[in-house]
């Protein structure tokens, strides 16, 4: 009887497992795919604007003076808590001049000149960032009203809660299944390292899951949880936690009574040397040239990721405006828990201030589950196969969605890195062009693995031509630049030259791919055995 | 049961949600004044926030300031109907009805009403990428149908 139960829940385990795992892989193959585009959102963003092939600044050595002048001969632009968001900050070179109500203005932080930023007419890091989250599958309140508003991210938010529920059930499949791993067929190789991957990376997989859901779900709906909590009296959670998270500050009153500044370097030195662990990120000046004039040091301390440098808790130098004396220092450690938990699950996410080798391993983690996905549905889809008269003749929907899905994003990527150096930047609705083509781009796949019978060969054409497009954007990216890579180089630019790299590398390897892997299903069960016999060997 | 239809209402109609939703209201002073006040739902003052009153008849900007650093306005009340606006910047606005003055908003002739232009929102650019999606997608079943008829052929007549 117990034998019989054991059995009956085994059995239920497995296609628990299976039906979730099948509905939610394309999406999160969509999130884990683009998401790796989102890790390197502080490059990309530099390489997709003209306006930012510039070199890095040493923030000690810009001279504020002039762009504040300028900024505060601007009619529209407030004249209080102007906030200056210092180069290298997501790495942005230019020098950002803002107000939390205004449009942003960029300068070269070199010349002090303002810089043609390209604005809205730029939106690759943004759209790839956005595609992570379901974004664009929001729908417009104007036409659909409130409630699909956020439809796009409502479904990757239930998405990532439907795939911790396969990370859970693939968990206890491990502890409760002896799996032994020694099958020859494809579909043994499959599960093998389906297994394997998750195996290595499940729990930096789950807590980014867990974080996404949080971002799409909890932010979102929230409204319930609000007014329970206040029994009726709030709908949004932002008021409840608001305070805490925020804590209002109140305006210091000016004394009307026009006095000189301390240089900004000067006080961004003094900064330095009260708080040097601090890397500094934005500033806000108060008051500016009055005689009650503050300036806020705001940044991040990498001695404590995941409690700082994001959203809630930025470590804070708060010097006077005419002779640099220190006002207040608010450490990493000042806040309380509530922040730090808030703080940590954005910091998980976001990788604010990470450097670059930190992203690149987050970047293989997320790509190694985004090949266990992929190895995941080739199980699934090897599991449905029939066969009729001694042969398999494989036509299932499912199997050419999800080639279209997986591997038609590649060439469909691609094309937008080569649209965006394509595309003239003065085109009207250029980013409307570039996303549509990206879209149909994305159907014309679907449709060609609809249309080739043979799905191996479909894949190796559409692995080959995306990877031509990603070798091919880098060349246009230079080209229409009429740049050479030393150029960037000697100029200082590496985190350009470094996207064009990557690209050409990702190119290559899925050349390299595409011309290696099976034709036909009969090769491919040998290829399969062939990896094992060399790996046994 | 009432409770728990109100609790499905609520996650389904995601009303205003992400943490910083601006807010505006408007006092009457009672002395032919309003006070304007603009914040976010946190309770932080929305300094710097343009507030701007808009005529509900001419769509005519009557008055447009930016908000102080104690986050309120004294504006005089006008004499036609119009609406206040909290601009914090795109995707970032709160909007509420004007008050009346004492003796009631003054009528407006309907007829010298502004005709608004019905201007289509949709670019090319949207209109071509639908117009291919569409396409892309009928060929897609089109094959498929196609397809799967002549691999059952194969089946049926090896």
């Amino acid at each position: 009887m117990k034998e019989k139960t054991s059995h009956q829940f085994k059995q239920r385990l497995i296609r628990i497992h299976a039906a979730a795992g099948i509905t939610f892989s394309l999406l999160m193959y969509i999130a884990l795919f683009f998401g790796i585009f989102a890790i390197y959102l502080p490059y990309i963003q530099a390489w997709e604007k003209p306006s930012r092939h510039i070199q890095l600044a040493d923030i000690t050595k810009i001279n504020y003076e002039n762009v504040v002048d300028q900024i505060l001969q601007e009619p529209s632009f407030p004249k209080n808590n102007i906030l200056l968001t210092l180069p290298g900050v997501m790495g942005d070179p230019a020098l950002k001049v803002s107000h939390r109500f205004v449009k942003p203005i960029y300068f070269d932080p070199f010349s002090g000149e303002k810089l043609k930023d390209e604005g809205t007419q730029s939106h690759l890091a943004s759209f790839l960032n956005e595609m992570h989250y379901g974004k664009p599958l929001d729908f417009s309140e104007e036409y659909f009203g409130k409630t699909l508003k956020y439809f796009g991210r409502l479904l990757f938010g239930f998405m990532s809660i439907g795939v911790m529920l396969v990370v859970i059930s693939g968990l206890m499949m491990i502890i409760y299944l002896k799996y032994r791993n020694t099958g020859k067929t494809p579909k043994s190789y499959f599960s093998k390292m389906h297994i394997k991957i998750f195996t290595w990376i499940f729990p930096v997989f789950f807590i980014i899951t867990l974080s996404g859901a949080f971002m799409n779900i909890s932010l979102i709906s929230s409204a319930p949880m609000a007014d329970m909590l206040t029994k009726g009296e709030q709908k949004t959670i932002d008021s409840i936690i608001g305070p805490a998270l925020f804590p209002r500050v109140e305006p210091i009153k000016p004394f009307n009574e026009n006095v000189a500044m301390t240089p900004i370097n000067e006080l961004i030195k003094k900064a330095k040397n009260i708080a040097p662990d601090i890397d500094f990120q934005q500033i806000t000046l108060i008051n500016w040239k009055d005689k009650s004039a503050r300036i806020e040091l705001k940044g991040y301390n990498p001695y404590y990721p995941f409690l700082n440098g994001g959203v809630f808790n930025k470590p804070k130098v708060v010097l006077n405006g005419l002779d640099g004396s220190l006002i207040s220092y608010s450490k990493v450690m000042d806040r309380s828990w509530s922040v730090y938990v808030a703080e940590a699950i954005f910091f998980l996410h976001f990788l604010f201030g990470v450097d670059i080798f930190t992203r690149t391993l987050t970047a293989l983690l997320m790509a190694a589950g985004a090949v266990a996905v992929g190895f995941g549905v080739l199980l699934w889809l090897e599991k449905q196969t029939r066969v009729f008269n001694k042969k398999v003749e494989f036509y299932h929907w499912m199997g050419r969605l999800s080639l279209a899905v997986i591997i038609g994003s590649l060439p469909a990527t691609a094309l937008m890195f080569n649209l965006q150096w394509l595309l003239p930047f003065d085109l009207v609705d250029r980013v409307h062009w570039q996303q549509g083509l990206f879209y149909n781009a994305w159907l014309a796949t679907m449709f060609w693995s609809f249309f080739r019978i043979n799905s191996y060969i479909a894949a190796k054409e559409l692995l080959a031509l995306g990877g031509v497009l990603f070798v091919a954007s880098t060349f246009i990216h230079l080209g229409v630049l009429k740049i050479t890579p030393l150029y960037l180089i000697q100029n200082g630019m590496g985190n350009i030259i470094s996207v064009d790299i990557a690209l050409f590398i990702f190119g290559v390897v899925l050349i390299y791919i595409a011309k290696k892997l099976p034709s036909n299903r009969d090769k491919a069960h040998n290829f399969w055995k062939i990896k094992k016999e060399i790996k046994n060997g | 049961m009432d409770r728990f239809i109100k609790l499905i209402v609520l996650t389904l109609l995601p009303v205003s949600i992400y943490a910083h939703t601006l807010v505006v209201n408007a006092i009457d002073n009672e002395d032919g004044t309003m006070n304007i006040v603009g914040e976010f739902t946190t309770g932080e003052a929305a300094s710097g926030a343009l507030i701007k009153l808009i005529a509900k008849d001419s769509k005519k900007t009557i008055f447009e300031k930016r908000l102080p650093d104690d986050s309120e306005l004294t504006v005089v009340i006008p004499k036609i109907p119009y609406t206040i606006i909290l601009d914090g910047g795109p995707g970032h606005q709160a909007t509420i009805d004007g008050i009346a003055p004492k003796e009631g908003f003054k009528k407006t002739d309907a007829t010298k009403q502004i005709p608004q232009v019905v201007d289509s929102k949709v670019s090319t650019a949207v209109k071509v990428s639908l117009i291919l999606g569409f396409i892309l997608l009928l060929l897609t079943i089109f094959i498929n149908i196609y397809n799967t008829n002549r691999l059952i052929r194969t089946i049926k007549n090896p």
